[in-house]
């Protein structure tokens, strides 16, 4: 009984690292492909191991896009929706907000989810930096310096705003 | 030295029968008494399982990365779970067959493929999300495997990676707890003496049979955690808690405290029930850890005097100096040299500690340090006879 009870929970093990595989493929899948403008990166954070930390534009987001509700310190760690825009081939930030129902559906604008980052004490006000889950790009080992110019990455968007970070692009070449 | 002693009295007892010193049937007795669990081949054999399979582990993880361009996605994680598989499988395969150690190690490299799985997944999606949420699914999942047979190295591991996930969640301001640790540097503190809380009433909890050694294991950690959490409460003037900072309370902080409290309630049922009402004298005295770090929560949410403060610091100190006394003295009546061991230990630890912090300010450093030193010595030799009279009797009564 012992064994197949441990059996069990060693399939089970087993089934979750395929199934989450499986699940995550078939999001990508049904993804839209935009792209974002990676903002500039300061050298000395660019390689930890063997993946580059990204910072997007879309990163940190002013005052005046926020719609309803200002986020306090506390909000830290919450969902903020983000609705994007295409603009020159790339997507950009036009309105964000706490409450997904605050952002009108406009055709050509796409969502994306991400969370807010604690910065700071509590003196510091409000969280303005979100992260998408999409801030770490793998590559092979050593090829983590990425080379001078304009930086795209181009990220799988499902339909309820999960991000996948697919590739990345310098002067609209794929790197690397 | 449990087992060279048991080794010791293996060879010796034969020749005191011989010699007429004790009779056939004492000798038979105490062989009962002190058991050769393990040859000493057994522990060498565990720890290089262990280490052989952290390493196997760490090997495959280095070939996926070094190759990383070459190999398609689904090979990597099809090759992974295959390996998973193998180890776990293979491990069971050596326990059935008498190699109970060997399986062990097997199954530290089975579980080591199944975190590194996790990694491999978010590598290949390049996900960034919360690292303790990854840490998270590879504990809960580990911990029935290794409680279906039951594996104490698997159920170690588990453990470990729960504790990982409490740090890394500490450390996180997106997560309730690293919001509160954000607020109040107090609320850094609380938690990990309530994750001692739950681990040693979680320790409670497995009783003496199966499980046992998973028992030994996690009233060991929580008392650590305890008791280097409750000599920096001692330690922590009002300047140092920097509570003025906001009048705040957390729920996550507060439901680890209940937690804690509510598992000591749970594992003192597990308790030996005799000597009658020694049970609930134990439990008194260990809820008033959970009431003291509750005590701090409130005054932090109510925003109180210093003076308030200074009165809780010094109270810490009684209530360590008892629950210390109290652990040596239920160890030697219900037979827990763990309990005993690491009592005498934190007694010695508070001493010293008391020591410096009232006489730190006052002497010369030099001076501070030699008298500090004899303090040490003098203390050592001290408890460390008590100990061993105090094991000695522990040992020498029937485990109840």
């Amino acid at each position: 009984m012992r064994r197949r009870l441990f059996v069990g929970f060693v399939v089970l093990q087993a089934l979750v690292l395929v199934g989450w595989a499986a699940s995550l493929e078939q999001a990508r899948a049904r993804a839209t492909l935009v792209r974002l403008e990676i903002a500039p990166l300061d050298p000395r954070d660019l390689l930890r191991g063997d993946y580059i930390v990204l910072s997007y534009a879309i990163s940190t987001l002013p005052e005046s896009q926020l719609v309803g509700r200002r986020p306090e310190w506390s909000d830290a760690g919450r969902p903020i929706y983000v609705a994007l825009a295409p603009r020159d081939g790339r997507h950009v930030a036009v309105a964000a907000s706490l409450e997904r129902e605050a952002l009108s559906s406009g055709g050509n604008q796409r969502l994306i989810v991400g969370r807010l980052r604690g910065a700071g004490g509590r003196a510091s006000g409000g969280p303005r930096g979100v992260e998408y889950g999409i801030e770490q790009y793998y590559v092979p080992e050593g090829k983590g310096t990425l080379p001078p110019g304009r930086m795209e990455a181009e990220v799988a968007l499902t339909v309820d705003g999960r991000a996948f970070l697919t590739r990345l692009f310098v002067d609209g070449k794929p790197h690397p | 030295m449990a087992d060279r002693f048991a080794t010791r009295l293996a060879a010796e007892v034969h020749g005191w029968v011989r010699d007429g010193l004790v009779s056939p049937e004492q000798a038979a007795r105490l062989l009962a008494r002190h058991p050769v669990e393990a040859g000493w081949l057994s522990r060498p054999t565990a720890i290089f399982a262990l280490v052989g399979g952290a390493l196997v582990a760490a090997g495959l993880a280095l070939v996926v990365s070094h190759n990383w361009e070459h190999i398609h996605r689904w090979a990597k994680l099809g090759g992974l779970v295959t390996a998973l598989l193998a180890a776990y499988l293979g491990g069971l395969r050596l326990r059935e067959r008498g190699y109970p150690r060997l399986g062990d190690g097997l199954f530290v490299l089975g579980g080591g493929c199944f975190l590194v799985g996790i990694g491999l997944i978010g590598q290949i999606y390049n996900l960034s999300g919360r690292p303790a949420d990854a840490v998270a699914l590879w504990w809960v999942l580990l911990l029935p495997a290794a409680y279906a047979l039951p594996s104490l190295a698997l159920g170690a591991l588990a453990y470990t990676g729960s504790v990982i996930w409490f740090f890394m969640m500490l450390d996180d301001r997106g997560t309730a707890l690293g919001r509160a640790a954000g607020m109040v540097p107090l609320f850094w503190t609380v938690p990990l003496a309530s994750l001692g809380l739950v681990l040693f009433g979680l320790g409670m909890l497995h009783g003496d049979r199966a499980y046992r050694r998973l028992r030994q294991a996690l009233e060991q950690a929580g008392l650590v955690l305890l008791f280097i959490t409750f000599v920096w409460f001692g330690i922590e003037r009002v300047s140092w808690f920097r509570v003025d900072t906001c009048r705040c309370a957390s729920v996550a902080v507060a439901g680890w405290t209940i937690l804690g409290a509510v598992l000591l309630v749970l594992g003192a049922t597990r308790l030996p029930a005799s000597p009658p009402g020694a049970r609930r004298s134990c439990l008194a005295m260990l809820l008033l850890l959970p009431l003291y770090l509750g005590g701090l929560q409130i005054l932090v949410a109510t925003g109180a005097r210093p003076f308030v403060w200074d009165a809780l610091r010094y109270a810490s100190w009684a209530l360590m100096f008892g629950v210390a006394l109290g652990l040596v003295l239920f160890g030697a009546r219900w037979n827990r040299i763990s309990w005993i061991n690491w009592g005498m230990l934190s007694l010695l630890a508070q001493a010293v500690a008391r020591y410096l912090d009232l006489f730190g300010t006052m002497l010369q450093t030099s001076v501070l340090f030699f008298s500090a030193g004899i303090l040490v010595l003098g203390l050592g030799w001290a408890l460390e006879r008590m100990r061993r009279r105090v094991t000695a009797d522990a040992r020498r009564r029937e485990p109840a």
